[in-house]
């Protein structure tokens, strides 16, 4: 049937030419049925994409069969199809000896695919929730005056996210992780005429544009470093660069970047203000998809990562303060939207710390995180939205109370996604929590503790955060006395099938993908033959004692159950228990911290934005005033130089007579000299 | 070939010559003949071979007939630098006829004459072989453009045009002096075997002499800086720019997009053409100084830019900053940065171009320029809302359209100047250079974003502060518009504070599956999104965009043969640099140590 390479090229071009059919026939000829195209591409690229897994397991088992094959080797195939820029010998070879790799300085840049189990996976996934919120969002846009103009920014952002997970040099990489920053800052501000959507798409891309300069300069530090942009080249030689301060420089460079798509601290403040967009969204850019994309991006560079041990501390160190500080902010918002973009905040930053182990059980801890996170949280997501469209657009929680009658599916289906992120067992967030524990865990006795110790016992503490904030919504907008917010008027009702559908595929998905991946061991066998982890395989790690990983997911287990009946309790009862909680937390300023966001906002409007301006203030008052003064003087001078000579031509023929008598006199006297 | 060359330059002239009638005659002429030169140009392009032999070559002796050795010929050709520049000016030229379409009234046949002839200026400068023949074309711009800013621009066009013409003037004065300088230097410095006398004017030969026989490093520098004088102020450099924002505001739509679009790259196409190849050791020496002006332009101009309140200021502002970045590409002086700089410079003419035509086409609609006076435009006019995003994009460098395609390489060439070698001279300063001309990009994406924002997002409002009612004594350009116009007349609107959960009571209609006319309640006329003119305005620089933005290679392909040979001397002269620990050193051992020449 289809090849590896078809198929390939086929996943990101489905979308693509469905997002210009819409866009070109949207407003005459598809208006109200212009979902048709892009939800059945999608649907055709996410069975694309299955094949595409089915097609590398057939390849992985092959190998497996082989005798005396090494387990190492990965499973890849590249397919390049068009060459963009290509300018040989671009830079001169190295003049300190340092080590080249084959084609050093070709500038030659294709745009060429790349299929290996690593992005099997995050195609999967991404075909699989944009196909789902897609779907969703045929009920959920219904007679949004720009549904064809959404469904085609849907189109171009699947076509983009595909391409930047098959992507096969940094360049690629990088055009497309640009390109879903456009799709984002569209979509963002998709409902434009308000102005708190259309800052907020700025604002999205301008903070991506700080970290993409990091991105950036990583990427020219690995053109003058290694003279390829190629993952391949790059990764190979890698290893002739061990201890090389570059190497680190690229990875932290690599990490600011990914702290910008990926919304780690201190570059997260763009992902709260996201939620200005339509609520699927939300769920598909702003929690599943786009920003993983960080996530992605270290998981691919890991030889690199691998041979700078101080840079994967510092991605451990990011994504622990990120976990945490999502969490604590999390518990005191009172936007529904916004709960969920801090608990995506934070949940990246556990995906951060899994990546920063740096080892082959910590990257696929993270991966594993990386999907479980996609389904529950794009249920959440979703059903917030549903909760959104039943409410006519209230999606503050203090507003909200009771909606469980009302709205059957979204209840039980927000819980099943409530159940699985706080990690109950044998629920998905159960087993990819309990991998990530597990990692830290094993990472943490491996060197006597330091950095991992804290990172497990703050991971540890964010599994009871993650309890209250989560149950928190849920109690207040489902159980509890029936509240509902004049903006819905009489007809509150739970959401059409199309809506709901999605929710319980995703509910569905939420519960049993943790568990399928773990027993049958399929996920970890899968990821591992990814060329970019064979630098992983060979330092080998020991054997996961299974004393160890009881302890671990009892411990885990047990602070999530405690989290879950302290919650209960706190917000199932009357308010006053809550109330006196934030009155005893801010003893410490920790409930105001919280609350307000720890001001990250008001902290760069006054050290960066504020200063920027007036200094761009100035620098137009100089201009006006400095320079361009400065000129017209220059350009008085003629003038005043004439109004100093006039005086000589006086008209006056005595005068002239004199100054030529005077001036043969002076000449006489310089020739007799 | 060769006539196909020649008609591209005449027929313009013919047509500034001959133009007339009314105006339907003239813009009709002039649109027949920008078509005529673009589809000649297009066959050009089509069959340029690559390589670096002079394309399409003409060659006539020019004062042969006197007695003096001088040999200033009439020498045009075409070659990988000027190629694409050459293309994109043949293209402009259509734009600019079509944006003045309807807003000329006044005494448009001169306006055409005037168009014509400074197409054939513009078109000349990129193809002129000759020292003196390109001075003449250098100059020859200036004289259309300054007619068209002083009798269609807006309030202070008089002003403008006056501090424009003797702005440019007085730099490309000391211009001339520096590239008669290199003539005489040559003359005075013959090859051994060849005694002619012939004192030549052949850029080729020029160039191919000053290659073999180099200046000696102090001449390199004073001429050097006499050239970049001139150029300089052209492009424009921080801090000879102001007489830029000053222009564009005041020039008429069509001045701006062909000043914007070709006229600033003529003083950076002079140091890719002139400046690095024959001085290479000024090059090298002054190299850090040369990036450190261009990247003070870069981020200085994205500041002030980001401080403008008025969009056709805050675009000017952005051109100082975009051609900083072309200076530092080709300044940089390698393979990438280089290629990068001048495919940048035919980006930039492609989305800063279209984004003045935007704001002429919007000035048209509403008589104000003021960001403040605008707001939620992209309901009512999707169509020009979709085009300005591209044009924005494009200038922000968003990867897939021109913008990235030209920016990056650029980049990373100069990134690669301070960092790939360790050894370098100034390599401290040229890396701090390459990290700090990344923030160009971000505030560039600031200002860009903001303003597009602020004009197109929000709770529509669309102004109409009357502000051109200080009608000048000629009452032509667009001033007349704001009288003799009334479909254009719009009832003034105050701002609506209220967020758009409160719908406008003015919008009757809000169905965006129905774009169409929109009536104001109270107002005698409509205001509609693009016209079909408007459209074949801005499409062709919109594909363009795209497809130098998904196929870069097509266009670098063809002109990096010639770039290559243009830097390589340079290339060389920076080696020699970093293999020794002083710079003045000649580059060449076999040349005997040459006094200054000129006493």
């Amino acid at each position: 049937m289809f090849d590896v390479q078809t198929l390939l090229i086929l996943i990101p071009v489905l979308p693509l030419a469905a997002a210009l059919a819409t866009a070109a026939l949207g407003t005459r000829l598809l208006r109200g049925r212009s979902h048709v195209p892009v939800v059945t591409a999608i649907a055709l690229s996410f069975v694309a994409s299955i094949l595409l897994v089915f097609q590398l397991q057939e390849r992985i088992d092959e190998r497996a069969a082989q005798p005396g094959s090494s387990r190492a080797a990965g499973v890849e195939e590249v397919v390049a199809r068009w060459s963009w820029i290509n300018v040989p010998d671009a830079m001169p070879h190295p003049v300190d000896g340092r080590a080249e790799t084959p084609g050093w300085g070709n500038f030659n840049i294709e745009v060429s695919l790349r299929a290996d189990p690593l992005t099997a996976v995050m195609l999967a996934m991404v075909t699989c929730i944009s196909m789902l919120v897609a779907i969703y969002s045929i009920g959920y846009m219904r007679g949004d005056p720009g549904y064809w103009r959404f469904f085609a920014y849907v189109g171009l952002f699947v076509f983009s996210m595909t391409m930047l997970v098959s992507a096969s040099n940094f360049l690629l990489l990088y055009v497309f992780w640009e390109l879903v920053g456009l799709c984002s800052y569209l979509l963002i501000g998709f409902w434009y005429e308000r102005p708190a959507a259309a800052a907020a798409g700025k604002k999205a891309f301008l903070v991506n544009r700080i970290g993409d300069v990091g991105f950036v300069l990583g990427i020219f530090l690995i053109w003058t470093t290694f003279g390829t942009l190629d993952f391949g080249g790059v990764f190979q030689s890698v290893g002739q660069h061990a201890g090389d301060w570059r190497v680190t420089a690229i990875c932290l460079l690599l990490l600011l970047g990914a702290c910008g798509k990926s919304a780690q601290f201190p570059l997260h403040v763009w992902l709260p203000d996201a939620m200005e967009g339509p609520t699927p969204v939300s769920a598909l850019i702003h929690a599943a998809t786009m920003v993983t994309a960080g996530v992605y991006m270290i998981a691919r560079c890991t030889p690199l990562f691998a041979a700078a041990p101080d840079a994967q501390y510092a991605v451990a160190l990011i994504g622990g303060i990120t976990a945490l500080l999502g969490a604590v902010i999390a518990i005191t918002q009172t936007d529904l939207k916004r709960i969920l973009a801090y608990s995506t905040i934070s949940h990246l930053g556990y995906m951060f710390v899994a990546l920063g182990t740096g080892t082959l059980l910590g990257i696929t801890a993270g991966m594993f995180h990386l999907i479980t996170h996609a389904f529950f949280k794009a249920l959440l997501f979703l059903g917030a939205g549903s909760v959104m469209h039943a409410a006519g657009g209230v999606i503050d929680i203090r507003r909200l109370g009771g909606l469980r009658r009302r709205l059957p599916v979204t209840y039980w289906t927000f819980l099943a996604g409530c159940l699985s992120i706080v990690g109950v067992v044998p629920l998905a967030g159960f087993w990819s929590k309990d991998a990530i524990l597990l990692s830290l865990h094993d990472r943490s006795g491996l060197f006597g503790g330091g950095l991992f110790e804290i990172l497990y016992l703050t991971t540890l503490l964010g599994v009871v955060l993650i309890d209250f904030y989560m149950f928190r919504p849920l109690f207040l907008v489902f159980h509890g006395q029936e509240k509902i917010p004049p903006e819905a008027g009489d007809h509150l009702h739970e959401s059409p099938g199309s809506m709901t559908a999605p929710l319980v595929v995703l509910a569905f998905g939420s519960v049993v993908v943790g568990a399928y991946f773990e027993w049958t061991h399929g996920f970890a066998h899968f990821l591992s033959f990814t060329p970019s982890f064979e630098c992983l395989a060979q330092s080998g790690h020991a054997a996961i004692d299974t004393a160890d990983k009881w302890r671990v997911a009892t411990i885990g287990s047990v602070l999530t159950a405690i989290g879950i009946a302290a919650a209960a309790m706190l917000y199932l009862g009357s308010g006053k228990a809550v109330a006196r909680l934030a009155r005893a937390m801010n003893v410490f300023g920790l409930y105001s911290l919280s609350y307000g966001k720890f001001f990250f906002d008001p902290i760069y409007n006054v050290l960066v934005v504020w200063p920027l301006l007036s200094v761009a203030r100035l620098a137009a008052w100089f201009d006006c005033m400095a320079i361009d003064s400065l000129v017209d003087r220059c350009g008085r001078i003629p003038k005043l130089a004439g109004a100093a000579l006039r005086p000589a031509q006086n008209g006056l023929v005595q005068f002239y007579a004199l100054a030529m008598v005077f001036g043969v006199l002076v000449l006489l006297g310089i020739m007799l000299m | 070939m060769d006539v196909l060359l020649l008609t591209t330059l005449f027929l313009p002239l013919a047509g500034a010559l001959l133009l007339g009638g009314d105006r339907n005659w003239a813009r009709w002429g002039a649109l027949a003949i920008a078509l005529a030169v673009l589809g000649i140009a297009v066959v050009l392009v089509a069959r340029y071979p690559g390589g670096t032999a002079p394309f399409a070559s003409t060659d006539w002796p020019w004062l042969d007939w006197t007695a003096a050795p001088i040999d200033v010929r009439f020498s045009v050709a075409l070659d990988g630098l000027s190629l694409w520049l050459f293309a994109l000016t043949a293209l402009l030229m259509v734009v600019a006829v079509l944006v003045g379409w309807e807003a000329i009234k006044e005494q448009a046949p001169l306006y055409y004459r005037l168009l014509m002839a400074l197409e054939t200026g513009m078109l000349g400068v990129f193809v002129a072989r000759d020292i003196i023949l390109f001075y003449v074309f250098f100059e020859f711009t200036l004289i259309p453009l300054f007619f068209l800013i002083g009798i269609w621009g807006g309030r202070q066009r008089r002003w403008a045009a006056m501090k424009f013409f003797l702005f440019t003037l007085a730099g490309s004065v000391l211009t001339f002096l520096g590239l008669l300088a290199v003539v005489l230097w040559v003359y005075y410095h013959p090859a051994p075997e060849a005694a002619s006398g012939r004192m030549t004017f052949s850029i080729a030969e020029l160039t191919a002499a000053l290659g073999d026989r180099p200046m000696d490093p102090t001449m390199q520098i004073w001429i050097f800086l006499a050239l970049f004088a001139g150029f300089a102020v052209k492009a424009p450099l921080w801090p000879l720019h102001t007489w830029l924002p000053l222009a564009h505001v005041e020039a008429p739509t069509a001045g701006s997009v062909l000043l914007a679009g070709v006229l600033l790259k003529v003083g950076v196409y002079g140091f890719a053409r002139f400046s690095l190849p024959m001085l290479p050791q000024a090059a090298a020496t002054l190299m850090p100084w040369l990036l450190w002006i261009s990247l003070a332009g870069v981020i200085y101009g994205a500041l002030v830019a980001l401080a403008q309140s008025d969009i056709k200021r805050l675009i000017a502002y952005s051109s100082v900053s975009h051609l900083g970045f072309c200076t530092l590409g080709i300044f940089a002086a390698n393979r990438l940065s280089v290629a990068g700089g001048v495919l940048q410079m035919v980006n930039h003419g492609l989305a800063t171009g279209g984004l003045f035509a935007v704001v002429g086409m919007l000035y048209e609609r509403f008589h104000t320029r003021e960001i403040a006076d605008f707001g939620g435009l992209a309901r009512r006019f999707p169509r020009l809302a979709f085009f300005t995003l591209v044009l924005t994009l494009s200038s922000i460098a968003l990867p897939g359209l021109a913008g990235f395609a030209g920016e990056f390489p650029l980049l990373v060439g100069v990134f690669q100047r301070g960092w790939a070698g360790d050894a370098a001279p100034h390599a401290l300063q040229l890396r701090a250079i390459a990290v700090l001309s990344l923030a160009g990009v971000v505030l560039g994406a600031w200002y860009m974003l903001w303003m597009y924002q602020r004009v197109f997002f929000g709770p529509e409002r669309t102004g109409d502060k009357n502000r051109g009612s200080g009608i000048g004594d000629r009452g032509s350009g667009y001033e007349a518009l704001d009288i003799s116009n009334p479909k254009s007349q719009i009832p003034h609107q105050q701002i609506s504070g209220s967020l758009s959960t409160n719908p406008d009571p003015r919008i009757p209609n809000p169905d965006p599956h129905t774009a169409g006319p929109y009536h104001f309640p109270k107002g005698e006329g409509t205001i509609r999104d693009l016209s079909p003119r408007e459209i074949c305005c801005l499409t062709p620089l919109v594909v363009m965009i795209f497809w130098i933005g998904l196929q870069p290679g097509f266009f670098l392909d063809r002109m990096r043969p010639t770039l290559d040979d243009l830097i390589a001397p340079v290339t060389r002269a920076c080696e020699t640099a970093s293999d020794l620990p002083t710079a003045d050193r000649i580059p060449n051992p076999e040349s005997p140590n040459p006094e200054p020449p000129l006493q």
